[in-house]
């Protein structure tokens, strides 16, 4: 499988809207919160669509509750394809988490038991998910605090199985393997090496800060210098994979930011023979060609 | 399957109610943390996270009540409505509901008025597009059409019947002034959205009556009908031109039929 590489991006936020468009700053690729611009019209969805005009952009979601125990939400999955249609991103992501249960959101992104009941529900739900979009989709790993003593196995074990039965994609946040890896006292690297090469589509980096003895993934700060040296790491392992920062918080001026993103630029090029950087973004590699899609109908949630 | 959805009742029931007896059980615990530090990492995080979400909705009235009963608020909120949404935008929407039931904010009868032109401005903001008519369009008519002529409005007009001077106490706040007194004020205001931005302004009662009956029941032959109740049929005719014409310059009106 040639992996697609659209280079390096950032993700999209209210504040840039204006220098973006008046700037058009030298970009490879936006990421969008999708359930921002889950609204009916507006301005939210007229800067989305003139951004969009000029750079690539990849949908990047918080609340398909793919982890859940209540039913798919229909009614969110019909405005997430709306949206795709929309905005014809290069690929989808989600997280490795579960938001609500009972019909009640967190808006938080809150860690599953890494066990093989979770396993297949999990895997059940994604391929209806992907049947649903008709794509492969990347679910991300999370930053976690707690762990559950029901777990049976490592978390990178956890979200390789998954994307190998489930046929998907991961998103590889670098930041929250070390955010995690600090809470719960395992070996970054081992977590990269656990992941299956191929199975990696997009990297996110970012900022956290320290709380006493655990390390809370904020994306308020700049990507700090362990992060660059493990996103060096990662690239040794898989390769060229597309790259972004996450901010969402103390958010900079974007050329603050974009010099921010030279870092990760810098550490690629540094690490990788220069063929390996070009871009490749002529294949929709997310498109699973080999399945029949077909609508399916899904319970309502409450 | 039932040992997972267990869990997260009790994960939902320790943010919900702090009830942390069910899910620190399950939690590992070590030297570094025990179990119950670390779920007050999701504890506080869920609670700031929805606060922030009504900080931003609901920055006026933030600044008309102040930190501590704008707080008090927001807790009473958050306990009171659990989201049900999946995306943090629609969180806030039943806060006029809370503010006219719960003490002190119910006898302070400005504080849900100021509610709802927030939450009137948000709705605006993000209301579906929709192509506007022209006075072009307008002056194409034929003189058989206006007998049956219907009218459409953009979705994100909102009119506000107001009793006080909320109004004012708003723009003051957004212009970060000392809000005017509370006064009595009988108005109704009207919010609109022109080239993607809000518009507002103050209803006299013949365009109020005229904009009412037109939005509810589209007819503009209605509109005339409910227009002579307060202008002589000599006045009638030329008023609702006016306002038809105006709402047409403030692209309110997406179709004529």
């Amino acid at each position: 499988m040639t992996r697609p590489f659209l280079g390096f991006g950032l993700g999209l936020r209210t504040e840039h809207y204006p220098y973006i468009i008046e700037h058009k700053p030298d970009i490879d690729w936006f990421e969008i919160l999708t359930e921002n611009y889950m609204v009916p019209g507006g301005k939210p969805l007229d800067y989305l669509d003139k951004i969009r005009n000029d750079y690539p952009m990849v949908m990047h979601g918080v609340s398909l509750s793919i982890g859940s125990t209540d039913p798919l939400n229909l009614n969110y999955l019909k405005d997430l394809k709306q949206l795709m249609q929309r905005v014809q991103p290069r690929w989808i992501s989600d997280h490795l988490c579960w938001t609500s249960v009972n019909g009640t959101n967190s808006h938080d992104l809150l860690p599953l038991p890494y066990n093989e009941d979770t396993i297949t529900h999990l895997v059940n739900r994604i391929c209806q998910v992907q049947d649903y979009l008709g794509q492969r989709i990347l679910l991300e790993n999370l930053s976690s605090y707690v762990t559950y003593n029901n777990s049976e196995m490592t978390e990178w074990e956890f979200v390789n199985e998954i994307a190998r039965r489930a046929d998907c994609h991961i998103l590889l946040d670098i930041n929250n393997i070390f955010v995690s890896a600090h809470n719960h006292q395992f070996d970054p690297v081992d977590y990269l090496n656990g992941i299956d090469i191929d199975r990696v589509m997009q990297f996110h980096l970012a900022g956290h800060s320290y709380h006493g003895e655990m390390i809370i993934d904020t994306h308020d700060h700049d990507v700090c210098d362990p992060v660059w040296s493990l996103y060096a790491t990662a690239l040794k392992r898989f390769g060229a994979v597309s790259t972004m920062i996450e901010r969402d918080d103390d958010i900079p001026e974007f050329p603050r930011l974009r010099k921010e993103l030279a870092i990760a630029e810098d550490i690629a090029t540094r690490t990788l023979p220069a063929n390996a950087l070009q871009l490749n973004t002529a294949s929709q590699a997310s498109t699973n060609s080999d399945r029949n899609y077909t609508e399916l109908s899904y319970e309502h949630t409450a | 399957m039932n040992t997972l959805r267990k869990l997260q009742y009790e994960f939902l029931d320790y943010l919900l109610d702090d009830s942390i007896a069910g899910i620190v059980e399950r939690i590992e615990s070590n030297q570094q943390c025990s179990a119950e530090e670390r779920m007050t990492f999701y504890g506080n995080a869920y609670t700031l996270r929805l606060k922030e979400a009504l900080s931003t909705d609901y920055e006026r009235l933030h600044s008309y009540l102040g930190d501590e009963l704008f707080d008090s608020l927001m807790q009473h909120y958050i306990d009171s409505y659990p989201s049900q949404h999946p995306s943090l935008r629609y969180f806030g929407r039943h806060m006029v509901e809370l503010v006219e039931q719960l003490e002190p904010f119910k006898t302070l009868t400005e504080v849900a008025e100021i509610t709802r032109i927030e939450q009137a401005f948000a709705n605006s903001f993000d209301a579906a597009d929709c192509p506007s008519v022209s006075l072009d369009q307008l002056a194409q008519l034929n003189l058989e059409a206006w007998a049956s002529l219907t009218l459409q409005f953009q979705g994100a007009i909102q009119l506000l019947p107001q009793q006080h001077n909320s109004f004012q106490i708003w723009q003051a706040l957004a212009n970060e002034e000392t809000p005017p007194q509370k006064t009595s004020c009988d108005t109704t205001w009207l919010i609109w959205r022109q080239d993607l931005v809000s518009h507002y302004r103050a209803l006299e009662n013949g365009e109020l009556t005229a904009l009412t009956t037109a939005m509810s029941t589209g007819s503009f032959a209605g509109m005339c009908e409910a227009m002579l109740e307060q202008f002589s049929e000599q006045e009638t005719p030329l008023k609702t031109v006016e306002y038809l014409q105006q709402w047409i310059n403030d692209q309110m009106v997406t179709a004529l039929n």
